[in-house]
C-alpha cells in the first residue's frame, strides 16, 4: 500500500507489513507480548497462542517482530482467507497447498514421502507444482482449476483420519533436511469464535501443529478457552493499548497535520477505548466529516455515531446483569468465558469488543472496561468523571463552547439515546450524505474501502449506485461491475465473489444480495473478511435482511461501513446541481472509458430518474 | 542586460505559460487538474469536490487542506475577475470568512505586457536567464509574495504567505497549493521541479499543459 510520507495515512487498520510502514507508522511500546514473542521466535521450539482482541494491533505486533528479526515463517496458514468452506477437509487442504509449496519452493518435489498420487496431480517440476497449488487454492478461477481442486480434495477426503500423521512425516522431512526447527504460523484463528461449528473443524489440525514451534494467532478468548489442543500451551496476550499509544499513533497517522487536531486527537484516542483500529475508524469517519459539517465538534459526534452503528448495530448483545456489573466494578472474571453456555456473556463480550481487557489484575481476573463507543447507550447512570466524558467536557471548554452548546448534550440522555438508536435500528441517511461518509473512499483509487448500503426499493437503489459511480469516477477512471449474488447448492457467495474479483481487472465490485442466504453462508463471509480487505466493495443488501446478516458478521463488520439507504432520491439530488456538474464535467469528456466519460454517463443517468420521478 | 529586465520578461512568460489557459474548456480543464492535485500533493485524505459553473462563473470550494483548518472557495469569471474567500473553520461555530481576495479587472492595473512588449528585449532576456533568476521569479509569484499576509490568529504560522498582489486567478489558486502544504521539504521540491519546468518551457515558449504544471515532485 502506498504511504504518504508527511501527510495523512488512515487505510481503515490494515495491519502493517513492510520496513517503510513501520518506520513511518508504527508505535514501539516495547511491550511485554513483542519482548516475549521475539524471545520465542529466538530461542524456543515449542507452539504458542499470542492472541488479543478485534483491532488490538495482534497481526502489527507480529508482522513486527518477523521483520525486525529480518526473518519469515517457514510456511504460514491462512485459515481466515485461504479456505474457500467451512469443513475439516477444505482446511486440511489449506495446511497441505502450503506445505507442498514449499517443498516446491526448495526444489524437494521427488522426496519419497509425498505418495505418487499426489504427485501425480501435481506434476513433476517444482515450477508445475506451484502452478498446481495455486489451481487448487483457486487463486484464478477456471474449469481445470476447479477440477483440481475437487481431485485434490478428494484425495484429502480419502484419507481425513490420517492427515494428522501425514502432516506430522512431512513436517519431520523438512526439519531433517533443513537441520532445524521449523516455524510455523497459524494466522487468521482470532476470526473463529470458540464454540462454532466452522471453529470446530479446525481443532485436528491445531492438534497436529501444536507439535511443532507454531504461532497461533487467536482472539483474546481463546487464551480464555480451556480446550484440549490448547492446555499446555504458553499464551502471550496482546492487551489493549495505553490512550497514550494510542495517541501517538494517531499523531504519527496525522503527520504534519497533527498539530491542528490536537483536541480531537485526544478525544478519539479516550473513545478508541485503546484498540488501536478503533481509533484509525473514528479519525477516518471524523476526516471525512468534518469537510461537510460546520464544526468539528459535529463532526467527532457523527463519527462516533457512523462507527457505533458500524461495528455495533444490531449485534448480539452481552447480558445487561454483565454490563452493569463489568462498569461498576471494572474488572471481568474470565473464567466465565469458557463457561458452557456462556455464549451470550462474558464470550460474546469479549469477542465483539463491547469489553476491553486493559490489564491482568491476578489469577483469572482482568480489568476490563466497557468500550467508549457503546458505553453511553447501554448504561443509564453515567457518572460525570467518566474518563471520555471529562475530555468532552475539556474539549467543549478549550473549543470556547459551553456543554450544552455541543451538538449532543452531553449532560442530558440526547445523546445516549442517538447511539441507542444506532445499536437498535441505524438511521437512514440520503444518498449525499452517504457520500460524505465514503468521500475519501470510493472517489479514489488508492483506498480499499467497504461499504454496504442497506435498501428497500431496487429502483431508486440503482439510481444511487448510478451517482455512486459516477462520483467515484471524479477524478481517477475507475471500473465498476455490479453483479447479482445469490446463494445456491453449487455455489456459495463468498465463491461466486472470489470468481468475480478474478475474472477481471475491477476497481469498484459492487455486489447486490438476492435472495435470503443460509447462517452457514453468511459465517463463511464473515470468517473470510480478510479476502476483500484489498478491494473497494459496495454491498447491497435488502434492508429487511440487514439485522440477520449484521448479528453474524463480528468480524467482518470491522472492514465496512454500513449504511441505510433514505429512499427519497429528490430531498438529495436536485436536478438543479446534477445539470451545473455535468455543465463543467461534458466539456472534459474526450474519450470513452475515461473517469469524465464515466462521470457525466452515470450522472445522465441519474438526472432521468430524477426527471422521471419529479415530472412524472 | 540589466537582471530586472530579464526578471520582468520571465514574470510575464511564467504567467502566460502556465496561468492563463484560454477559453471555457482550458480554464475547466485547468482547474480540474488543479483540484485533482491537491490531495497527492499535500497528502491529505481525499480529494475536494470537483468545480462547477454558477452564473457562468466557475466555482469550487477547496476543502482539502487541514493543516491550518482552512478552506476556500474561488469564484473565477474571467482572468481579471476572480474572488477568493478564505475561510477559517474553528472547533465550535459555523464557518467563519476570515478574508476575502477580490481582483476587480476594471479597475486600472499596471499594464506590464504593453511595456515590455514595446521594448522587445524577450529574445535577449531569455538568454540571459538562469535557473537563479527564474527562482527569483517564482519566489515573488508564488514562494514569498513580495506583499504578502500572514495569519497571526487564531492561528499562527510565518510560513504560510498569502500573495496580497496576484491579479492572475489561476497563480493565485496555485501560490496557495504551496503556501497551505505544511511540509517544508516538499514546498522546496516543489520550488526546485518549478524552476525547471519553467526553463524548459520559456524557452520554447511552450505552454506547459495543466497536467505537467500539477505534477507533484518526487524528490519528496
Amino acid at each position: 500500500m502506498k504511504r504518504n510520507r508527511f501527510g495523512i495515512n488512515v487505510d481503515e487498520g490494515l495491519a502493517l507489513t513492510t520496513s517503510e510502514e513501520f518506520e513511518l507508522l508504527f508505535v514501539d511500546t516495547d511491550s511485554d507480548a513483542k519482548k516475549r514473542l521475539q524471545e520465542w521466535l529466538k530461542y524456543d521450539d515449542k507452539p504458542i497462542l499470542f492472541g488479543g482482541q478485534i483491532g488490538c494491533g495482534k497481526t502489527t505486533l507480529i508482522e513486527y517482530v518477523f521483520n525486525d528479526s529480518d526473518t519469515k515463517p517457514d510456511i504460514t496458514f491462512h485459515f481466515d482467507k485461504n479456505s474457500l468452506n467451512l469443513s475439516s477437509t477444505d482446511s486440511w487442504a489449506i495446511v497441505f497447498t502450503e506445505l507442498f509449496r514449499y517443498f516446491a519452493s526448495n526444489g524437494l518435489t521427488d522426496v519419497e514421502i509425498i505418495p505418487a498420487e499426489y504427485k501425480d496431480l501435481l506434476g513433476d517440476t517444482p515450477a508445475a507444482w506451484h502452478e498446481s497449488l495455486s489451481q487448487i487454492r483457486l487463486e484464478s478461477f477456471s474449469q481445470s482449476a476447479i477440477d483440481k481442486n475437487k481431485d485434490f480434495n478428494n484425495l484429502l477426503e480419502s484419507t481425513l483420519g490420517l492427515l494428522g500423521n501425514f502432516f506430522t512425516s512431512l513436517i519431520k522431512k523438512i526439519e531433517t533436511l533443513k537441520k532445524s526447527s521449523v516455524v510455523l504460523f497459524a494466522s487468521g484463528v482470532d476470526k473463529f469464535e470458540p464454540k462454532t461449528t466452522a471453529y470446530f473443524a479446525l481443532t485436528d489440525i491445531f492438534q497436529a501443529l501444536v507439535a511443532h514451534k507454531t504461532l497461533f494467532e487467536v482472539n483474546a478468548v481463546h487464551l480464555f478457552s480451556d480446550e484440549q489442543w490448547m492446555r499446555k500451551l504458553e499464551r502471550i496476550v496482546v492487551p489493549v493499548s495505553d490512550i497514550e499509544q494510542v495517541t501517538v499513533m494517531l499523531k504519527k497517522r496525522l503527520g504534519d497535520y497533527a498539530d491542528a487536531y490536537t483536541e480531537e486527537i485526544s478525544l478519539i484516542a479516550e473513545y478508541s477505548g485503546g484498540i488501536p483500529r478503533q481509533g484509525l475508524r473514528l479519525l477516518d469517519s471524523f476526516l471525512a466529516l468534518q469537510k461537510q459539517k460546520p464544526n468539528k465538534s459535529q463532526a467527532f459526534f457523527q463519527a462516533v455515531e457512523n462507527v457505533n452503528r458500524d461495528f455495533f448495530a444490531f449485534s448480539q448483545r452481552p447480558e445487561n446483569a454483565l454490563v452493569q456489573s463489568v462498569n461498576k466494578t471494572k474488572l471481568l472474571e474470565t473464567t466465565l468465558i469458557s463457561l458452557p453456555g456462556d455464549i451470550e456473556t462474558a464470550q460474546r463480550a469479549v469477542f465483539g469488543n463491547w469489553f476491553l481487557l486493559k490489564r491482568h489484575v491476578d489469577e483469572s481476573r482482568w480489568e476490563a472496561i466497557l468500550n467508549p463507543l457503546i458505553k453511553e447507550s447501554l448504561i443509564d447512570d453515567i457518572t460525570p468523571e467518566e474518563p471520555e466524558r471529562a475530555l468532552l467536557k475539556e474539549y467543549a471548554r478549550q473549543t470556547g463552547i459551553s456543554e450544552t452548546g455541543l451538538e449532543f448534550d452531553i449532560t442530558q440522555a440526547g445523546w445516549q439515546d442517538t447511539l441507542l438508536d444506532q445499536l437498535e435500528k441505524p438511521i437512514e441517511l440520503n444518498v449525499t450524505e452517504i457520500l460524505d461518509g465514503i468521500s475519501s473512499a470510493l472517489l479514489s483509487k488508492q483506498r480499499a474501502d467497504r461499504i454496504i448500503v442497506a435498501f428497500e426499493n431496487k429502483v431508486v437503489a440503482n439510481a444511487v449506485r448510478k451517482y455512486l459511480e459516477a462520483k467515484s469516477n471524479t477524478y481517477e477512471y475507475q471500473v465498476w461491475s455490479h453483479e447479482i449474488i445469490e446463494e445456491s447448492a453449487e455455489t456459495s457467495p463468498l465463491v461466486k465473489m472470489l470468481q468475480c474479483f478474478s475474472e477481471k481487472p475491477v476497481d469498484v465490485h459492487s455486489f447486490e444480495f438476492e435472495g435470503q442466504f443460509s447462517q452457514y453462508a453468511l459465517d463463511e463471509l464473515n470468517l473470510r473478511r480478510d479476502s476483500f480487505f484489498d478491494k473497494q466493495l459496495l454491498w447491497w443488501i435488502p434492508k429487511q435482511e440487514l439485522r440477520r446478516y449484521l448479528e453474524r458478521w463480528t468480524q467482518l463488520r470491522q472492514f465496512f461501513q454500513i449504511y441505510v439507504l433514505d429512499e427519497d432520491l429528490a430531498k438529495s439530488l436536485s436536478i438543479e446541481e446534477i445539470e451545473s456538474d455535468l455543465d463543467f464535467m461534458s466539456d472534459l469528456v474526450e474519450s470513452d472509458e475515461t473517469a469524465s466519460s464515466s462521470y457525466v454517463e452515470n450522472l445522465k443517468i441519474v438526472l432521468n430518474y430524477l426527471k422521471e420521478v419529479t415530472h412524472g | 542586460m540589466d537582471e530586472d529586465v530579464v526578471r520582468a520578461y520571465l514574470w510575464e512568460d511564467i504567467i502566460r505559460l502556465g496561468f492563463s489557459p484560454a477559453g471555457t474548456k482550458k480554464q475547466k480543464n485547468w482547474l480540474f487538474q488543479y483540484g485533482k492535485s491537491l490531495r497527492e500533493f499535500w497528502e491529505v485524505s481525499s480529494f475536494p469536490d470537483p468545480p462547477t459553473v454558477s452564473n457562468s462563473f466557475l466555482v469550487a470550494t477547496i476543502d482539502s487542506s487541514c493543516a491550518t483548518s482552512m478552506s476556500y472557495e474561488y469564484a473565477i469569471e474571467n482572468h481579471k475577475k476572480y474572488t477568493v474567500r478564505l475561510i477559517h473553520t474553528p472547533a465550535s461555530t459555523d464557518r467563519d470568512i476570515m478574508w476575502m481576495h477580490d481582483m476587480d479587472g476594471t479597475y486600472f492595473s499596471f499594464p506590464n505586457q504593453f511595456f515590455l512588449s514595446n521594448l522587445n528585449h524577450r529574445r535577449t532576456a531569455v538568454q540571459e536567464m538562469n535557473s537563479a533568476i527564474i527562482g527569483n521569479v517564482l519566489d515573488s509569484l508564488i514562494m514569498h509574495p513580495a506583499p504578502h499576509q500572514h495569519i497571526e490568529s487564531p492561528l499562527d504560522n510565518h510560513d504560510i504567505r498569502i500573495g496580497g498582489g496576484l491579479l492572475n486567478p489561476f497563480l493565485y489558486l496555485f501560490h496557495l497549493r504551496i503556501q497551505l502544504c505544511p511540509n517544508s521539504d516538499r514546498r522546496s521540491a516543489e520550488r526546485d521541479r518549478l524552476i525547471l519546468l519553467f526553463e524548459a518551457a520559456i524557452k520554447g515558449n511552450a505552454i506547459i499543459p495543466p497536467g505537467e504544471l500539477m505534477r507533484v515532485p518526487s524528490a519528496i
